[in-house]
Formats: C-alpha cells, structure tokens, sequence
C-alpha cells in the first residue's frame, strides 16, 4: 500500500512537472507555412463525402483528423478519382481472358498465378 | 475488326517486352553498394479477404517487429465501402495513428531496393491492369534478387510472390509509382528526401501529439543539420516532452540555422523564460519583435515573459 502510494504521488509529481502546451509558443505545423485558413471547412467537407461513400461518421472524423492539409485538398478535389486498392475478383469471362492473355505477354499482372513468358 | 483487334495485341506485344527505363538501368549498371540478394522473410503475412488488400498490406508492415492492430481493426480505419477499396492518404493517415513515421518514397527502384537493404519493406500501390482499365492492388516488397532481376512480395493471398522487375516496374508505374515505408520514428526510411520527411513527421504530430514525433526530429536534424524546421520542431517537441534543456539546445541552433525566422526566437525566448533566464529570454523576444513589428502573436509572449 504505501509503495503504492508513493508510485502514486510520484507519478501526480511527474505530471505536475510536465509543463503545459505553452499558451505563447508557436506550433510547429504553424510555422511550417501550409496553409491553414478556410481548412475546417475542406475537413467537414471530407467527412461528408466520406459518410456518403458509406464510411460511419464517428470513424469518417478520426480519419480526417490524421490528414494533413494537402491531403484533405487532394481528396476533397477528387476522391472518386483516386485509385483505391482492391482486387480482381468478379472480372466477367471476355474480360478474364483478355487479361489472360496481356497477363502471359507481361503486359498486365492480374492472375498471380500466371507468369508472363517474357520475364525479361 | 479481327485486323483491329490483332493490331492492339502486337501493340500490346511490344509494349510489354521494352524493358522498362529503371528495369534497364539496375541492370547495367546495379549499384555496388547493395548487397546481392535480400529477404525480409520474418515480416508477417495476412493473405487479404475480398477487397481488402489495403488493411492486409498495411497489417504487413505496421505488426514487422510486433503485433500492434489486426487487419479488421484496419478494415475500419481505411476501407472505403463504396469505393470497394483503400485510399493511399488513408493508408498514411491510418499508420500515424499507430505512432508509425510513413514516409513517401520519390518513385525510384533503386530506393525500394536500399529500404530492403536497411531492414524496411515496402507498401507499394499497382495498377495491375491497364491505365484505363485499372485494377489497382497495394501489396508489401519484402526483398530482391539483383543477379536474378527479381523481387519477393508479400500479395493478395501468396505470401511469397516473385515478380521481374520489369513486370513490376510496369505495374508499378501505372500506380504513379507510388511507394511507403512504415517504421518506428527513431528509424525513419533511409532513401526519404527532405520534404517527404518533413510532412511524415509533421503528420505524426498531428496524429499523436510534438512529443511523440520527437525521435524523427532528431533524425531529421543528424540528416539535414542546415534546415530550419527540424531544429525548431526538434525544440518544440522536446518543450512538450519536459525537457526545456534539450528545448533550449534545439532552438538555438534554430535561430543560429536562420536568424531571419522570428518563430524560432519566440520559442527560444519562452523556453529561456521557463529556465529562469529573464535576460536571455528577453533578448530573444526583442530579435523576434524586431523581425515582425506589432505582430500579435509575438506582442502577447512580448508582455508575458517581460511583464512577469
């Protein structure tokens, strides 16, 4: 109990001694010239589309929280545009074979199973 | 028609046996100073669900050394429903969360392959369809093979994928050649430039708090020991962190680096304040007013740190 306390008292003293953000001091994203006005709103606006693209709105917030302001411009510029990962799932028969083919001329790389014959 | 269609394949043919520039330069010239061959192989896998090859790669290099978050958990965090996929930003923006410097890389090969020789793998986005039919995939290089021309992927549901470095090259380039590394602050990416530098850790500030990126900023001031802001946010971080000393340290070599920058002298004045040095901090806020008259900013620590 009484090492307890003493972690305790300890810790509060640490925390105590932690100065606060200081009021007067110029932030470091502040003085690194990216432009900052106007960007709340490019930040709700992101959220927004987000939300409509089917992301939650709680979740949709924490992301754009961690996006910093050239990338909330670019995103909010076009986000359906961007490439966005997935797979190649659900390609249609005609198109399977297409890719089949540029697939084994090492043109495209669709089927990991296939290696092109080229493999210059 | 079939002429047509005959003409686009034999274009097609052509296309993909021109070795591509970076391909053909590695191999006249390979860069003496890599070392042959290298595997990461110890780097986890997660073979991805439907859709979902962004939370697999990006669970790939966040859990390298420990297991920090699932790819579920990711799933949440960068999956875009509707866009059936993952957005590079998010990804950036999902990894600072984790406390993780990620740094963009400048589009080079030669770069993939020293982040591999340093330890680091590598989120890379393709386009492994065409330019306009794209089919866009991120997948993890885990090493290479220079005599064989080759590199090893960890992709989609194979966890050792061996690709030319043509094929990927061509792959690669369709996706803007656009490449990640995720690491620790204290062992940021070795090829990083300046800038891509910068903004990583200026984001991981965001995402975390000046504290938390402190261990990239004295990286950043080993590398580039003549700019200005990674001295200054090297100070600012350190101030957060409660150690006005080192603070103190760091700011000085910001105003020594650009005296004409008056932020770094009204930050080195409060940190002075703080320490107890009345005579000092008041020199340095007079530099700093001198720079930029009746700005309010500067007035307000101006009477906070002469007025008391």
């Amino acid at each position: 109990m009484r090492t307890l306390f003493k972690t305790l008292t300890a810790a509060l003293l640490f925390i105590g001694l932690m100065p606060p953000a200081q009021a007067g001091m110029i932030a470091t994203p502040d003085a690194s010239r990216l432009p900052a006005a106007g960007m709340q709103n490019a930040r709700e606006a992101l959220v927004r589309q987000l939300t409509d693209l089917g992301v939650e709105a709680a979740e949709a917030r924490a992301r754009v929280a961690g996006l910093d302001d050239a990338q909330i411009a670019e995103l909010n510029r076009r986000i359906a545009d961007l490439p966005a990962g997935a797979d190649a799932a659900g390609i249609l028969l005609t198109v399977f074979i297409v890719f089949v083919i540029t697939d084994v001329i090492g043109a495209t790389d669709i089927f990991p199973f296939i290696h092109p014959v080229n493999t210059k | 028609m079939p002429a047509r269609l005959l003409l686009l394949l034999a274009l097609l043919v052509l296309a993909a046996c021109a070795t591509p520039p970076q391909t053909l330069e590695l191999r006249r010239a390979p860069p003496p100073d890599l070392p042959p061959r290298v595997e990461l192989a110890d780097t986890p896998f997660y073979p991805q669900t439907r859709y979902q090859c962004g939370p697999a790669a990006l669970a790939t290099v966040l859990n390298r050394d420990r297991q920090r978050i699932t790819p579920e958990a990711l799933v949440g965090q960068v999956y875009v429903p509707q866009l059936k996929g993952s957005l590079q930003a998010e990804m950036i923006a999902a990894a600072s969360r984790q406390g993780m410097l990620a740094i963009e890389l400048d589009g080079r090969l030669d770069s993939l392959l020293r982040e591999l020789a340093a330890g680091h793998p590598v989120l890379v986005l393709q386009n492994l369809g065409f330019s306009l039919w794209p089919f866009w995939h991120y997948a993890v290089i885990i090493g290479y093979d220079l005599p064989l021309q080759r590199l090893l992927l960890r992709s989609g549901q194979t966890r050792r994928m061996q690709r030319s470095f043509a094929l990927f090259e061509r792959t690669w380039d369709r996706a803007g050649r656009w490449a990640l590394v995720i690491t620790d602050p204290a062992d940021p990416a070795v090829s990083a430039g300046q800038d891509a530098f910068v903004r990583a850790a200026l984001r991981l500030e965001r995402s975390v708090s000046p504290a938390g990126a402190t261990a990239a900023w004295q990286e950043a001031v080993r590398r580039w020991p003549e700019a200005w802001l990674p001295w200054f946010a090297l100070g600012n971080g350190l101030f957060a962190a409660g150690d006005p000393a080192g603070a103190r340290q760091a700011l000085e070599r910001a105003v020594a680096v650009d005296p004409q920058r008056a932020d770094g002298w009204n930050n080195l004045a409060w940190v002075l304040h703080r320490l107890g040095q009345a005579e000092a901090a008041r020199a340095a806020i007079d530099r700093a007013r001198a720079l930029r008259p009746s700005d309010a900013e500067i007035e307000d620590s101006y009477r906070s740190i002469v007025g008391d």
